[in-house]
C-alpha cells in the first residue's frame, strides 16, 4: 500500500470513527435503561468512554497519517514542497458543469490540522469525564443552581453526560469535515455543521436563560458572516466554473493574466470568503458572540471556542490563500490588527476568568489573522497550532478554578496556589507560552515564542516594505504588551494573594481525570513547537505547505506589497522581531506587577473605559445596527411589499385578469348554434392553414 | 393545357363530369354529406335536427373511408382493400353508441327545459 492510498484511508477512518461514536450513542441512548428519565449514570459514563476511545483510535490514526506523510514527504529542513494528495469519495450532484461532491485535500496543514484537532478533543473527552461529574448524580437528577423554574425553586432535571459527548462526537467529526474538505462547498457543509454543534454545546444548560441566549446570539452573529460566504461561493462558481480547490488554484494565475482588469471581482469573493472567517474566527465587527459563548461548559469552550473551530477561520483563510488578491489581505489585515488590540484591551479589565480567556482568544485569532493579512502564512498556522495548545490549557486550568472553587469572579477568587499547586503550575505555563516566554539569544523558549516571533518578523517585514505601513507593526506591539498585563493580571488575581471569599478559601485541587489531559496539554504547550532532531518540527511541516504564491498581483486600490516569508527570515529582521515581542511583553508584565503592589488591579485605570466598550458601547453599536436593519425590513415590508407589490403589481395583475376575463366572456354566449359555427370556421382556417403549409414545404423539398 | 387556377382544386373539379366514377366522385357525396350535416347543426334550432346533422358528419367522413380504401375506386390492387370498410364498420358501431348517449341527453334537455328548442340552452352564458 503506498503512501498516497495509505494517507487518505487512514484520514477517512480518523474523520468518521466520531460520527460512528455520535450513530452510536444516538442509538444507544434512546434504547438505555433508564431511571427517572435519565440514563443510568453507569450507562452513561459507558457512553462517555466509548466517545473517548474511538477519539483516541481517531487520534492515532491521524498521528499515523501524518507520519506516513513525513516519510512520503521528508520533511527536513527546507524540503521540496509535496503536492496534495487529493481525490474524490463521494458525488453528490452531478449536472452540467456542476458537480458537488466529496473529497479530500490532504497537504501537511490538513494533517497537522487533524492531529491537533483530534489531540485536543481527545484531552477534552477525558478531562470532561471529571469536569461533569456532577451530571452523573446517583439518582440520576442535577439541581441546577444558576437556572430557576417559574415558581423560583431551581430546575432539577436529568443529567445528560451521553448527550454531551454525542455532541462532542459531532463536532470533532465536522471540524475533521472542514479540514479534509476538497472544495469551498464541502468547506462550507461542515462549516454548518460545526456552527450547529456550536450551538448545542453553548446552549448545553439550556435551562439557563443566559445559555440559551447565547447559544442563538452565536447562530444568528455566525449567519451574517455565512451569506459572504454563499455570496463568494456563487462568484467562485461563476468565474471559473469549478469550487475545488486544485483546480481554482490552478485557475487564478492565468485567469488574472487573462482578465488583468477585473481583479476586483476576485478580490471581492475573496473578502466575501473572508466574511464566513469574520463570523467563524469572532473578528471585528461579529466578535460579540464569542464572550457570551463562554456560557458553555469549560470543556466546550477550551475546545470549540478557542482551540479548534474559531481557529477554523484563520484556517479558510489560510486553505484559500491563493485565492487573496494583495487587496484582500489589506482587508484582511486590517480586520485583524483591529481584532487583536480590541481583543486586548476588553481582555485588560474583564472581570471574569472565562471571559478574560474569551477576550484573549478574540485578540490572538486578531493575530493570526493579521498575520494571514501580511503575507505570513506560516506564522498564522503556526500560531494557529501553538495558541491551540496553550489556550486549551489555559482554559483547562481555568475550569479546574471554577471546578475546585466554584466560582470565576476575580474579585472573589485569589490565594489559590496554596490550595490548588498543580493548577497554579499549569496555569503559569499557559500564560508564558502566550505571552511567548522565551530567550530570544538562543532561540529557545516556549511554543508561543517561536509563531510569536515569526508573526512579529511578518510584521517587521511588511511595515518596511510598504510606506505607511506602520499600523502592521504597532498594533501587534502594543497587542503584545497588553497580553502580557492581561494575562499576569489574570494569574495574580486567581492564584497570588489572600483569598478573597469562602470559595476559593475551600477550593480544592481537581482530580486525576482532569489533571492528566491538562498534564498532555502542558507538554504540547512547551514543545510543540520545537524542532526534532533531524529537522522535523511542526513550522517545517507547515513550510512545506505553505499555499503563498512567489509574488502577488492584484493591489489596485491600496497598492501594498505583500513581502514573502523568506524576505521576513532576514537575521536582521529576526533579531529586531525577538526584542521587541519581548519588550512589549516586559512592559505589559512591569505594569501589572505594579498595579499589584498598588493594590489596583482588580480595578485598573482602563476598566472603566474598556467595560463601558464592552457593556455600552458595543451593544450600542449592535442595537443600532439592529434597529437600522429592523427599520429597513419594515421599510421594505411596508413600503416596498404592501404598496408596490401588493397594491400596486398585485392589484394592476388582478385587474388585467378580471378585465379580460370579462372581455373573453362575452365569447361565452351560451348558444349551442353559434359555437359549433365558431369551431367549424376554426378547423377550416386551422386545417386549410396547415394543408397551405405542407403543400408549401412538399414543393420546397 | 388548362390554365393553373390552384394547387388542387382546378384541374380536379373540372375533370370531375367527364371521367368515369372514382374516388374524387365519392369524396365529392362525402363533402356534401357533411357540409349538409355542419349546417344543420348549425342552422337547426330542434335539437333533434342537430343530432341528424350530427349523423350525417359522421356518414359523410365515413364513405370517404370507404372510397380512399377501397382498391377498385383506386385501380390498384396493392391491398385488400378492407381498412376502410372495416373502419367504416367500426365508425358505425360507435355511431350508434353515440346515438344512443345523445337520445339520452336529448331526452333530459327536453325534461329540463320543457322544449327541444336549443337556443334555450344558455345556463353556461358566461
Amino acid at each position: 500500500l503506498d503512501e498516497s492510498r495509505l494517507i487518505p484511508t487512514l484520514v477517512l477512518a480518523a474523520w468518521l470513527a466520531p460520527l460512528a461514536s455520535f450513530a452510536v450513542v444516538a442509538i444507544a441512548s434512546s434504547v438505555l435503561h433508564r431511571v427517572r428519565g435519565a440514563v443510568a449514570p453507569a450507562a452513561a459514563r459507558a457512553i462517555a468512554q466509548v466517545c473517548t476511545g474511538s477519539l483516541a483510535t481517531s487520534f492515532l490514526l491521524a498521528l499515523a497519517a501524518l507520519a506516513a506523510w513525513i516519510r512520503l514527504a521528508g520533511v527536513g529542513g527546507h524540503a521540496a514542497t509535496q503536492p496534495p494528495v487529493v481525490g474524490e469519495w463521494f458525488t453528490f450532484i452531478d449536472v452540467g458543469s456542476l458537480r458537488l461532491s466529496a473529497g479530500y485535500y490532504i497537504d501537511a496543514l490538513t494533517l497537522v490540522m487533524a492531529t491537533l484537532v483530534t489531540f485536543v478533543a481527545l484531552c477534552i473527552h477525558v478531562y470532561a469525564l471529571g469536569y461533569l461529574d456532577d451530571e452523573l448524580a446517583d439518582d440520576g437528577l442535577v439541581t441546577d443552581l444558576e437556572a430557576r423554574q417559574a415558581g423560583g425553586a431551581f430546575v432539577v432535571r436529568p443529567g445528560r453526560l451521553h448527550r454531551f459527548y454525542q455532541h462532542l462526537a459531532l463536532f470533532t467529526f465536522s471540524m475533521l469535515g472542514i479540514v479534509v474538505a476538497w472544495n469551498v462547498a464541502m468547506t462550507f457543509v461542515f462549516w454548518e455543521l460545526v456552527g450547529a454543534s456550536s450551538y448545542l454545546l453553548i446552549g448545553f444548560y439550556y435551562e439557563r436563560p443566559a445559555a440559551a441566549r447565547a447559544a442563538a446570539k452565536a447562530m444568528l452573529v455566525n449567519r451574517i458572516g455565512d451569506v459572504g460566504m454563499l455570496v463568494a461561493i456563487a462568484l467562485l462558481w461563476s468565474l471559473f466554473g469549478t469550487l475545488d480547490y486544485e483546480p481554482l488554484f490552478a485557475a487564478i494565475g492565468p485567469w488574472l493574466e487573462a482578465n488583468p482588469t477585473s481583479a476586483g471581482l476576485l478580490t471581492f469573493a475573496g473578502v466575501a470568503l473572508f466574511c464566513g472567517a469574520i463570523g467563524k474566527s469572532a473578528q471585528a465587527p461579529l466578535w460579540s458572540w464569542l464572550p457570551d459563548a463562554m456560557q458553555g461548559p469549560t470543556p466546550v469552550s477550551a475546545l470549540v471556542h478557542s482551540a479548534t473551530m474559531v481557529a477554523a477561520g484563520v484556517f479558510l483563510t489560510a486553505r484559500v490563500y491563493p485565492l487573496l488578491t494583495a487587496d484582500a489581505l489589506s482587508v484582511v489585515a486590517a480586520v485583524g490588527a483591529v481584532t487583536l488590540l480590541l481583543g486586548a484591551v476588553l481582555a485588560v479589565s474583564a472581570g471574569d476568568l472565562k471571559r478574560v480567556l474569551a477576550y484573549s482568544t478574540i485578540s490572538q485569532l486578531g493575530y493570526m489573522v493579521l498575520g494571514l493579512g501580511l503575507g505570513g502564512w506560516t506564522a498564522s498556522t503556526l500560531h494557529l497550532v501553538t495558541h491551540a495548545t496553550f489556550k486549551a490549557l489555559l482554559f483547562l486550568a481555568a475550569g479546574a478554578v471554577i471546578h475546585g472553587a466554584h466560582s470565576g469572579d476575580l474579585g472573589s477568587l485569589g490565594g489559590l496556589r496554596k490550595r490548588m499547586p498543580l493548577t497554579t503550575a499549569a496555569m503559569l505555563v499557559g500564560a508564558l507560552a502566550l505571552v511567548g516566554a522565551g530567550v530570544p539569544l538562543l532561540g529557545i523558549g516556549l511554543s508561543g515564542f517561536y509563531s510569536k516571533d515569526m508573526l512579529f518578523e511578518q510584521a517587521i517585514a511588511f511595515s518596511r516594505a510598504n510606506p505607511g505601513g506602520g499600523w502592521a507593526f504597532w498594533a501587534p506591539t502594543v497587542g503584545a504588551a497588553l497580553t502580557a498585563f492581561y494575562i499576569t493580571r489574570l494569574w495574580l488575581l486567581t492564584f497570588a494573594g489572600e483569598p478573597r471569599s469562602d470559595g476559593s478559601r475551600n477550593a480544592h485541587e481537581s482530580g486525576k481525570t482532569m489533571l492528566v489531559p491538562m498534564a498532555a496539554l502542558l507538554l504540547a504547550a512547551v514543545a510543540v513547537a520545537w524542532t526534532l532532531p533531524g529537522g522535523l518540527s511542526a513550522n517545517a511541516l507547515l513550510e512545506s505547505a505553505s499555499l503563498a504564491p512567489a509574488s502577488r498581483s492584484g493591489s489596485e486600490w491600496f497598492e501594498v506589497s505583500i513581502p514573502t516569508e523568506a524576505a521576513a527570515h532576514a537575521t536582521e529582521i529576526k533579531r529586531l522581531a525577538a526584542f521587541v515581542a519581548l519588550g512589549a511583553t516586559v512592559c505589559g508584565f512591569v505594569a501589572a506587577v505594579a498595579l499589584d503592589r498598588l493594590g489596583r488591579l482588580t480595578d485598573p485605570p482602563t476598566a472603566r473605559l474598556a467595560r463601558a466598550l464592552d457593556l455600552t458601547w458595543v451593544p450600542a453599536v449592535n442595537r443600532a445596527v439592529a434597529g437600522a436593519c429592523r427599520r429597513v425590513g419594515w421599510a421594505t415590508s411596508r413600503w416596498g411589499d404592501a404598496t408596490v407589490i401588493d397594491r400596486g403589481f398585485g392589484a394592476f395583475a388582478a385587474a388585467l385578469a378580471l378585465s379580460g376575463g370579462a372581455v373573453l366572456a362575452r365569447l361565452q354566449t351560451g348558444n349551442v348554434r353559434q359555437y359549433i359555427v365558431l369551431l367549424v370556421l376554426a378547423v377550416v382556417i386551422v386545417g386549410s392553414l396547415a394543408l397551405g403549409l405542407t403543400y408549401r414545404w412538399a414543393e420546397g423539398a | 393545357m388548362m390554365a393553373h387556377h390552384g394547387p388542387f382544386a382546378a384541374p380536379i373539379l373540372a375533370s370531375l363530369l367527364s371521367e368515369p366514377a372514382g374516388v374524387a366522385h365519392y369524396m365529392a357525396v362525402g363533402a356534401v354529406l357533411f357540409t349538409a350535416g355542419v349546417m344543420s347543426m348549425a342552422v337547426k334550432r330542434n335539437l333533434l335536427g342537430v343530432l341528424m346533422g350530427v349523423e350525417l358528419v359522421l356518414n359523410g367522413a365515413i364513405v370517404n373511408f370507404v372510397a380512399i380504401g377501397s382498391p377498385y375506386l383506386r385501380g390498384d390492387d396493392a391491398s385488400v382493400g378492407l381498412d376502410g370498410q372495416l373502419m367504416a364498420l367500426f365508425a358505425i358501431v360507435l355511431a350508434a353508441a353515440e346515438a344512443a348517449v345523445a337520445l339520452g341527453i336529448a331526452l333530459n334537455y327536453y325534461h329540463t327545459v320543457g322544449s327541444v328548442d336549443v337556443d334555450q340552452a344558455t345556463q353556461l352564458r358566461g
